[in-house]
């Protein structure tokens, strides 16, 4: 916070970022954000902050103007981006008229359930992003699990390989098998740490008297007094056998992604077939021109050529993968927080059957 | 006219000579002016050659003389044959010649005396002879050869004018007189003469253009002759003469000629070898023997004449004996001196008129009718009634129409009348391959010495009935059924029966295995679909009809004295002898039988063990529609035994595919989209079974609704009351007509059987099962069925017992328990038969729920199944179904040698992987 000058290091010899450490201050802006507008799953904002040795504090944020549902088609699209661009840079301008640290080091996302790589959205913004600082990381915020009193922020950042992809732009077979790009290693997830200011935490410690009740972490009426005299304890709300909301929408968003996914296999099933067919009319062709050719060299006349074929025939263009790798991406998101619900909720399960034979 | 002058000639009267020789003079005058408008014509296009012309004018001159000569001549010695003809055959025939001869001549005297006054009648017959000849070409033909006939015998008293070259004028004469009168052939004739002048003309001056068109109708004069039995010897000659003479051109000759006539020329080298081709034994025999050819081919030409019209020849013979005073009532008397040994003849030549276009069918029955009243022997009077049979059924070619009923009855007693003879005389028998067809019966009986002494007559009973047959059901599938003329067609069946009884017989007998087993098809087709005491009947009657101690081999009196044995003796007969079709044919006929006679399980089991259903796609339509039909009739034979599900299945596929009509052969399906197509109707409409033979399609729809409503309403209960219910459709035309009624406004009191079966449906779903059996009570087509109150008993059991099952399914969610009492109280059901519908309920987990036997109630127990369940359930599916697709994307790839998928699929793959585990979490979160 006090290393003012840090803004003017270059970015491009700072080494890639390896742990994020946010404020907690921070943390709370964008949760309060986030629930705010908790309708509208678009909401993003600017990250502001700085990264030395490998390590990326983000000290302050800032919210943007949110993306709105209509924002598939191409103008909309570069219209309110660049609302948001002006934005960004006019709040940046007046945080530096006022000395903060105005190193735009990335933005945050609020998403329920996970569900933030179906569209393309994510991985554009991220990748103009690391296109103008390579250490530029993406926040998100899942609000689902919240209310059963665990926070989930992610830092995110887009890998090399799919970067590299993302640069070619044909999202055919070849492009991702040169780049190695899989599903699997689309974004790579940064540790996230949150790091109290020392006046927060000296906060934290007066907040120790049993004075100051804080009812939102209370979930049991029962332990009510306890929780008044220990604020900042465990609370039990982890021993709640419901298993939430957040289960049951992770599976809605998992049908849907299935169903997505089928479709993109359609597409790739269709173009296969096209394919078929027309390598099928070429292999004709080129038979029938090598017969004639060896007509003509009985004959001995000049050959014709065989790769003429390239502008007779029109091979159907291939489908872009980028919409199936991205929800297979999803897909494989999904089902992580379902094995890692399931996983304690199991525990859960197993516990209360003991305690019940017992 | 001519008549008249021949009398003259006879008579030899100068003046009546004088007058045909002014005649003649006109006539080849017209000849040569003919020649020389031809002339006239080709010199128009050809100018150069006019003396060529004149030089060919008289040379045509001189030609036709020598023609008409050469003709005479040829007159002259078919008439010396014929007369040797006349005195070979039978004294009997000479004597009506001689009879005919003088009458005529009584006749022509007569005429001579009255010559002036006459002559205005005889033009007036002559013109009527005209007239006929020009309406019936056959008949002007066969005034040929009957005045052939009689020529000798007038011509014998002056016979020696008939020599060769002594009188050119006598015979022309003769000639003229028979051009004016005589029949179309002569002219013909001269048609032919004058056509092969103008050629030989035109071949002299080099005008092959005219040449050309002139063989054109050369050809087509002595194709018109050649059908009508003779080609003139001359046509061959002058082929002959023209081939050569063609063929002798050679290129240096054509070039001389100019572009059109080389042409013509060329081509018309092309038509005579293709002509001469067809004609090159002939052509051949003349070149060898010019004289001798010109002669035996007027023999040859000559001899099957009488015989080629016999049929019609006789009534015309007396016809022309009394020509010009027009007695065609002295017909009768004529035609019986036909004496049997000439029988053969007659037959042969009628076989000859055989399904040529002019031949006159009716004439010809009516002839032969009269040849089997001659017929002496056995061997003839088959011979006869064979040929009369066939006939018969000539008689209307198209399949439009059905054959006559006196026509039909006829053969019906042509064909009785062959089997008694056939009975009577064991040492003949119709077959249908001889080795060899004989003329007459001294040979036949010769060459039966190495056949045992049994005598071989062509022809087969069996095609005659199975042809009986086929006219019988056409007669019956074009008369309006509900005409009383229909009754009296089918009363006719009877008849038919014994017949097909009778000939089994003598099959038998015979020993054509083949042809028994066909007979015996014809048989089993005639009365599977009959019911008990009708086929009991047919058979006595059949039997009746018959001696008392006539039997049978494969169904002997004794041993098939009930329907089902009948039956079945029939069919077994059939599965051991017969082809793969009828053993078929018989196998659905028994299956049929055996359900219309309420025997469910033996007619599936048949159906089931024979496996007809995996073959029957491949056979003909026909056996398909009997498949149809006795499926259909093993449905109903299923409801009529109470069970409802397998009449259901059983009339499933027929009735839901909405052409039942077609199905079973009962209708033609109307024309679609105006793609009319007569031939394909024509075709259909020859499969449609008469009207006595149908099933009753109301019946049959109303117990297939009624099967239905016995299924879908608990079904569709049950589907109401579970909210996963997948959609299982049994009968979807119940679906829709269900749903239709639904729709409507307002339901009005049932008029029709399928409104009171969808009303009782809805009684019945809302759980009022009173009501629905009255509904379904109402149905008046139930008296159709037999044992109307039985059947009706059952349906009544049935809607109480589908009543409980709809009402427990619909309204399980309502109750906690159910006491068995009151539900056996409420649907009028012992209480045992409570307990057993609702422990199938449980067993099946249809509901859930507990049955409680001591206090006896029904304790139902909930069980729902939260979003998360049916969320995991779904995407178990889902992913099952993205497997499914990954593994045909990549047989695809792969089989197109394309290796860059491999990874594309392994990553799916470890998807699904996820997926499946995501979904046992699911499954465990659940439990």
């Amino acid at each position: 916070m006090s290393e003012t000058t840090s803004v003017n290091i270059p970015e491009l010899e700072s080494p890639p970022v390896e742990r994020v450490e946010l404020e907690s201050m921070l943390v709370m802006n964008i949760i309060k954000h986030c629930r705010d507008s908790i309708t509208n799953v678009g909401t993003i904002g600017q990250l502001v902050g700085i990264d030395i040795d490998g390590v990326l504090q983000v000290s302050s944020s800032f919210e943007s103007p949110s993306v709105l549902e209509n924002e598939e088609s191409a103008v909309n699209k570069s219209v309110s981006g660049r609302a948001r661009q002006a934005h960004t840079e006019a709040t940046l301008n007046r945080m530096q008229y006022l000395g903060a640290v105005t190193g735009h080091v990335g933005w945050y996302q609020g998403t329920y359930v996970g569900a933030f790589l179906n569209s393309s959205f994510f991985v554009e913004t991220q990748y103009a992003y690391q296109k103008e600082s390579p250490n530029s990381i993406a926040l998100v915020y899942d609000l689902s699990q919240s209310c059963n009193g665990s926070l989930i922020l992610r830092a995110f950042q887009l890998t090399p390989e799919f970067m590299a992809a993302y640069e070619e732009k044909t999202w055919t077979v070849t492009s991702l098998n040169k780049h190695h790009v899989s599903p699997a290693n689309i974004v790579r997830e940064l540790p996230v740490a949150i790091h109290n200011s020392h006046l927060a935490t000296c906060l934290l410690h007066s907040l120790s008297e049993p004075s100051k009740p804080s009812s939102l972490l209370s979930s049991e009426a029962a332990l009510d007094s306890m929780e008044r005299e220990l604020p900042l304890t465990e609370t039990f709300s982890n021993f709640d056998l419901n298993l939430g909301v957040g289960h049951k929408k992770n599976l809605e968003h998992l049908l849907e992604s299935v169903d997505e996914y089928h479709y993109e296999q359609g597409n790739v099933g269709f173009h296969q077939r096209q394919l078929a067919r027309e390598q099928a009319k070429i292999q004709q062709w080129l038979t029938k021109r090598k017969a004639e050719n060896a007509n003509r060299a009985a004959e001995n006349r000049p050959l014709l050529p065989l790769d003429e074929w390239k502008r007779i025939f029109k091979l159907p263009a291939e489908p872009r993968l980028l919409d199936s790798l991205l929800i297979s991406a999803q897909i494989r998101q999904h089902c992580s927080q379902v094995d890692e619900q399931s996983l304690s909720f199991v525990s859960k399960l197993s516990g209360v059957r003991n305690a019940y034979t017992s | 006219m001519s008549r008249f002058f021949k009398g003259g000639s006879n008579d030899s009267d100068a003046e009546s000579v004088d007058s045909s020789e002014g005649n003649r003079v006109v006539a080849s005058k017209t000849k040569t002016e003919e020649s020389s408008s031809a002339e006239e014509e080709s010199s128009e296009e050809e100018s150069s050659s006019s003396s060529a012309s004149e030089s060919s004018e008289s040379e045509s001159e001189s030609e036709s003389e020598s023609e008409s000569e050469s003709e005479s001549e040829s007159e002259k010695s078919k008439e010396s044959e014929s007369d040797s003809e006349t005195s070979d055959e039978d004294k009997s025939e000479q004597s009506e010649t001689d009879s005919e001869e003088d009458s005529e001549s009584s006749e022509s005297e007569s005429g001579s005396e009255e010559s002036e006054s006459e002559s205005e009648s005889a033009s007036e017959s002559e013109s009527e002879g005209e007239a006929e000849s020009e309406s019936e070409s056959e008949e002007s033909e066969r005034a040929g050869p009957s005045s052939f006939l009689k020529k000798p015998e007038e011509a014998k008293p002056a016979g020696s004018r008939f020599l060769r070259g002594e009188s050119s004028e006598e015979s022309s004469d003769e000639e003229e007189g028979r051009r004016v009168v005589k029949s179309a052939k002569d002219k013909r004739l001269d048609e032919f003469y004058s056509v092969i002048d103008n050629m030989k003309n035109a071949m002299s001056g080099n005008k092959w253009m005219v040449v050309s068109n002139e063989f054109d109708q050369l050809n087509k004069i002595a194709q018109k002759s050649s059908e009508a039995g003779r080609r003139p010897p001359a046509y061959i000659e002058f082929l002959s003469n023209l081939d050569q003479k063609v063929e002798g051109a050679d290129k240096a000759f054509i070039k001389s000629l100019d572009a059109a006539n080389g042409r013509a020329l060329n081509a018309l080298k092309q038509r005579v070898r293709k002509i001469s081709r067809q004609f090159t034994s002939e052509i051949q025999r003349f070149r060898e023997n010019p004289e001798a050819f010109m002669k035996p081919a007027a023999e040859v030409a000559e001899v099957p004449k009488p015989a080629a019209k016999a049929g019609q020849d006789e009534v015309i013979v007396g016809g022309v004996a009394t020509r010009g005073i027009v007695a065609p009532t002295t017909d009768e008397p004529k035609t019986e001196e036909i004496s049997p040994s000439d029988i053969f003849k007659h037959l042969r030549a009628i076989f000859e008129a055989r399904g040529k276009k002019s031949t006159d069918r009716t004439e010809q029955i009516r002839f032969l009718e009269k040849l089997s009243s001659i017929a002496v022997t056995d061997y003839q009077r088959l011979r006869v009634k064979v040929a009369l049979l066939a006939a018969r059924f000539d008689i209307n070619t198209g399949s439009s129409q059905y054959m006559p009923f006196e026509q039909w009855n006829g053969a019906l007693k042509e064909l009785h009348s062959i089997l008694d003879i056939l009975d009577a005389n064991r040492k003949v028998v119709i077959v249908e391959q001889v080795e060899d067809e004989f003329e007459d019966e001294e040979e036949a009986v010769a060459a039966s010495a190495n056949n045992n002494g049994v005598v071989q007559i062509q022809g087969s009973v069996v095609s005659f009935l199975e042809r009986l047959d086929d006219e019988f059901t056409r007669s019956l599938q074009m008369i309006d059924p509900h005409a009383p003329e229909y009754i009296e067609r089918l009363k006719d069946e009877t008849a038919l029966y014994t017949l097909l009884v009778r000939s089994q017989a003598y099959l038998e007998r015979i020993g054509f295995v083949e042809s028994t087993s066909r007979l015996i098809m014809r048989r089993l087709e005639r009365v599977y679909y009959k019911p008990g005491q009708v086929i009991r009947a047919n058979e006595e009657s059949a039997l009746r009809a018959l001696s008392p101690d006539f039997d049978l081999a494969v169904t002997p009196r004794a041993t098939t004295d009930t329907p089902d044995k009948l039956i079945n003796a029939l069919c077994v007969y059939l599965y051991n002898h017969g082809i793969s079709l009828l053993r078929t044919r018989a196998m659905l006929c028994h299956i049929y039988h055996e359900a219309l006679q309420n025997r469910f399980y033996k007619a599936r089991d048949m159906l089931l063990m024979s496996h007809l259903q995996d073959s029957v796609h491949a056979a003909d339509i026909a056996t398909q529609i009997l498949h149809n039909r006795t499926m259909v009739q093993i449905g109903l034979c299923a409801f009529r035994n109470g069970m409802i599900q397998e009449a259901q299945y059983a009339l499933q596929d027929i009735s839901t595919t909405g052409r039942i009509k077609e199905l079973l052969g009962q209708g033609i399906q109307a024309p679609r989209f105006g793609q009319f197509n007569p031939d394909q109707e024509r075709l259909d409409k020859q499969l449609v079974l008469p009207f006595h033979m149908h099933i009753n399609l109301e019946l049959l729809e109303c117990v297939y609704l009624t099967c239905s409503m016995f299924m879908e309403i608990p079904v569709m209960a049950a589907a109401s009351a579970a909210s996963d219910a997948r959609k299982r459709v049994i009968s979807r035309p119940f679906r829709r007509m269900l749903e239709y009624t639904d729709r409507q406004l307002f339901t009005g009191p049932p008029e029709n059987t399928r409104e009171f079966i969808m009303q009782a449906s809805k009684a019945l779903a809302e759980g009022d099962w009173r009501k629905s059996e009255e509904l379904i009570h109402a149905i008046k087509i139930w008296s159709l069925m037999p044992d109307t109150d039985k059947i009706k008993s059952i349906l009544s059991d049935k809607i109480r017992e589908e009543g409980l099952r709809t009402y427990l399914l619909s309204y399980a969610a309502f109750f906690d328990s159910v006491s068995l009492d009151s539900l056996a109280e409420t649907f009028d059901l012992p209480l045992q038969r409570v307990t057993v519908i609702v422990s199938r309920l449980l067993s099946k987990r249809e509901i859930h729920a507990a049955l409680d036997q001591v206090h006896r109630a029904v304790i139902f127990e909930r069980v729902e199944i939260n979003k998360l369940e049916n969320m995991a359930i779904s995407l178990s599916e889902k992913t099952a179904q993205l497997h499914e697709a990954n593994e045909k994307l990549y047989e695809q790839k792969t089989q197109h040698t394309n290796p860059q998928d491999n990874r594309r699929r392994e990553k799916t793959g470890s998807v699904k992987r996820r997926n499946d585990r995501s979904d046992n979490r699911g499954r465990q979160d659940m439990n």
